[in-house]
């Protein structure tokens, strides 16, 4: 941790709660390696699609690229236990250094503490989500399809990742809080794989988003109140 | 904060986590069991066959009726079916996972048909959803290098729009379709479209820039021309034409004379169209109509599924065939809910159905197959009975080929498949019937017991342990998951009254319902005593505590 930001807030704040954007910022730096190896996700995702639109330039231009779809799955799996790897190291890292027990003394709360937290991680997936869906959509304009294309499945596509990242990093949180940093690790990566076997049951599709979705919303309420209770 | 309603909301959280994960394990258990069973099943088990067809009259026995050489040996014609064994093509993941098996998706569900590359030009049919009209043009590129390679960009050259109320190079004036199927043939100069939202076949002829409306149709049309679902599941059904075999002889160079065999097959006689002038369409019942192409009218019914209704069915395809040009009947195959049951109804020119053969796998015939089949079972049982109740009462509503991919509610289960079979039979045997989720409860009521004794012992309020021991019976393991994980970690201490344990963070012991404090004066209700004097002070319970001394103890 920053210790020296958080002296910084301790005399500029003294009389006054400290500022969330201090704690994301105070996140973001102590989990700034984390943020590195997100955005490493996509940029190799990011080569191989543009790689493979330029090959494919030749060929009639309908429907979605081959590529853009193959690399759907590959790309799932990587973000997802990245997601919750970064998710399981931030938690357990607090529980390890005793953060929140620092920053506990100081004028803020747990639920502050626990939002920041939260924002960084959303941060890391946008990290991992957004640059390839700009490519596929910029590739899409600049090679643009004379017939129109099912962008809904794509769309379906992307939804679905978007869900299954966040609620990996959901889940990352929940089994963070362990003594081993190897074991929260190891545990949030299998019950992500859990989770991507629903996608893989159901597809990419609403029914899949659903189920994503409700799990992510009761993991992460469940982590809140277990952050809030547990005696540090 | 309220700590017991932060119980609840962990609890119910904690329940749909638990029923997520523990639904998926058991997924992929049942995956394991029936992808084996289906590994282990005999070859002649797993498919249904049926020789002669039945369809190709005189023909169906060939060598027989028509060959006088005394070399040809009769194999008559055969229909076969056959499940796929291989289950995961029915999962979702493939969709994208293996795109070249689903090529609509990646050209596009719009994209009605495209000509083969003509001096780099093609021409193409698609539906613009912006428009709701039919789109028929060329693509191609402009310019050409030094090696004679397109180099320019690819350009769209738009001929002409259709809609319901004709053809015009502008789209307006046209109206517009809504909800619509679309059949081409790209032998046929026209296409043709179900307009949904009318209920009528508008032919649309690009050549002779022509819009024809038929009648308006009772049935609700679902498909036309290939009438096929899912049929990445199953193999078939395959018309196997009657073949003979010929015994031919050649010289080798060395002058050695050898025998060999020759198949020949009237394959070129029989097509698998309807004939001309006419396509096969299918109504939402499962009813197959054959729709005259050129008055765009329903003629007579020529067939059916072999399941009722288009969802009752895991997959299907129905297979027209013709004898040198002429209609000569149908095969409508295809796999039931339940995949081990593939089978198919043949129907002759005049839609009298003539052969009927469904596949029926008796599990005993090889080994591993009863014990494969428990194993399924228990792993169903595992399931909630109240996901299993609602699976007994709706598996009817399901789609065949949603079956395979259900994770709470399994209308491909014993469960389901009883459900659906009992509510057939009248309401006595639909409730009847429920017997099937006995063993379920059976579990559930095991397990909830368990609860309750374990809640008894951790302390926790008679009202919550009715709560416990309802959750549980309706929900199962799931549910005592999410009980072993949320139940409150506390030391017990031995309480001062009764010296059973209690919990430390509650004012009264929740076994004798005493204060923290005892007075002295008053003897506490427990004893430390020798074993060997057990059976004299057996009178004494610690269990039992007099609360009526408890209440007098307080008040004094």
């Amino acid at each position: 941790m920053n210790v020296r930001i958080l002296n910084r807030c301790r005399t500029k704040y003294n009389s006054r709660d400290i500022k969330m954007f201090t704690l994301i910022k105070r996140e973001l730096i102590d989990n700034i390696a984390l943020l590195l190896l997100a955005a490493i996700v996509p940029a190799i995702i990011i080569t191989i699609v543009i790689k493979g639109v330029l090959e494919g330039v030749a060929y009639l231009p309908i429907g979605i690229p081959v590529i853009m779809v193959r690399i759907l799955w590959p790309y799932l799996l990587c973000g997802a236990f990245v997601a919750a790897g970064c998710g399981a190291a931030q938690m357990n890292d607090d529980s390890q250094r005793k953060l929140s027990t620092f920053l506990s003394v100081l004028a803020t709360t747990r639920g502050r503490i626990f939002i920041a937290r939260t924002v960084l991680g959303v941060m890391l997936i946008l990290i991992m989500f957004v640059p390839l869906v700009v490519t596929d959509v910029v590739l899409l304009k600049i090679f643009a399809r004379p017939v129109p294309l099912d962008m809904n499945f794509l769309i379906r596509s992307f939804a679905t990742i978007l869900a299954t990242f966040v609620c990996c990093y959901a889940i990352g949180l929940q089994v963070g809080w362990r003594s081993s940093k190897l074991m929260a690790i190891l545990f949030g990566v299998a019950l992500s794989a859990a989770l991507i076997l629903v996608v893989a049951i159901k597809g990419f599709g609403v029914e899949s988003i659903i189920i994503l979705v409700l799990f992510t919303v009761a993991s992460l309420i469940w982590t809140w109140h277990k952050f809030l209770s547990l005696p540090l | 904060m309220n700590s017991q309603k932060g119980y609840v909301i962990n609890v119910v959280f904690a329940g749909f986590m638990a029923v997520v994960v523990l639904s998926t394990v058991l997924f992929f258990g049942r995956f394991l069991c029936l992808q084996t069973l289906l590994d282990l099943m005999p070859s002649d088990m797993a498919l249904v066959r049926k020789s002669p067809s039945g369809l190709l009259g005189d023909w169906d026995m060939w060598p027989k009726e028509s060959v006088t050489d005394s070399n040809a040996v009769a194999s008559p014609s055969s229909i076969v079916i056959q499940a796929d064994d291989d289950i995961m093509a029915n999962l979702g993941f493939l969709e994208a996972f293996d795109p070249d098996n689903r090529s609509e998706q990646l050209v596009s569900p719009d994209i009605y048909g495209f000509s083969e590359e003509y001096e780099g030009w093609r021409h193409m049919f698609y539906f613009d959803k912006a428009l709701g009209l039919l789109v028929s043009c060329d693509i191609g590129r402009e310019g050409l290098d030094d090696k004679g390679r397109w180099t320019g960009k690819w350009i769209k050259k738009i001929n002409w729009y259709a809609g319901p109320r004709g053809i015009s190079q502008k789209p307006g004036g046209i109206g517009r379709f809504g909800d619509f199927l679309v059949f081409r043939n790209v032998w046929l100069p026209y296409i043709v479209v179900f307009d949904r939202d009318t209920s009528q076949f508008v032919r649309i002829d690009f050549e002779k820039k022509e819009v024809q409306t038929g009648p308006k149709i009772e049935p609700n049309i679902v498909q036309i021309g290939r009438l096929i679902k899912n049929d990445r599941a199953m193999m078939g059904p395959i018309l196997t034409p009657p073949q003979r075999k010929i015994t031919k002889y050649k010289t080798r160079p060395n002058g050695k004379v050898v025998e060999y065999a020759r198949y020949e097959s009237i394959l070129q006689k029989v097509s698998f169209i309807t004939g001309t002038g006419s396509e096969l369409v299918l109504d939402n019942s499962g009813t197959i109509y054959k729709l005259n192409l050129e008055t765009l009218e329903l003629e007579e019914r020529i067939g059916a599924l072999p399941w009722p209704g288009v969802r009752g069915s895991l997959a299907y395809e129905v297979k027209p065939i013709s004898i040198q040009g002429s209609y000569a009947g149908l095969i409508a195959g295809g796999i039931g809910p339940d995949i081990f049951r593939p089978g198919f109804l043949v129907f002759d020119e005049d839609g009298n159905p003539i052969r009927e053969e469904r596949g029926d796998v008796e599990l005993s015939r090889f080994g591993g197959g009863p014990g494969l089949w428990v194993a399924n079972f228990v792993l169903e049982t595992l399931h909630a009975p109240i996901l299993q109740l609602a699976a007994y009462f709706t598996s009817l509503m399901f789609d065949g080929a949603d079956g395979p991919r259900s994770l709470f509610i399994l209308p491909n289960s014993l469960v389901g498949r009883k459900g659906a079979y009992c509510s057939r039979e009248g309401l006595v045997e639909y409730i009847l019937g429920l017997w099937v989720i006995l063993p379920s409860l059976a579990i559930s009521v095991l397990l909830a017991w368990r609860v309750e004794k374990d809640a008894r012992k951790v302390g926790i309020s008679s009202k919550a342990k009715c709560w416990w021991a309802f959750t549980t019976v309706a929900f199962g393991l799931a549910a005592y998951i999410t009980y072993r994980l949320t139940r409150p970690q506390l030391a017990l201490v031995t309480c001062a009254n009764c010296g059973c344990p209690r919990r430390p963070d509650m004012e009264r012991c929740h076994r004798c319902g005493s204060r923290w404090l005892v007075p002295e004066l008053i003897p506490p209700l427990w004893r430390v005593i020798e074993k060997s004097r057990l059976d004299e002070t057996r009178d004494f319970s610690p269990d039992q505590p007099n609360h009526e001394d408890s209440e007098q103890i307080t008040k004094k």
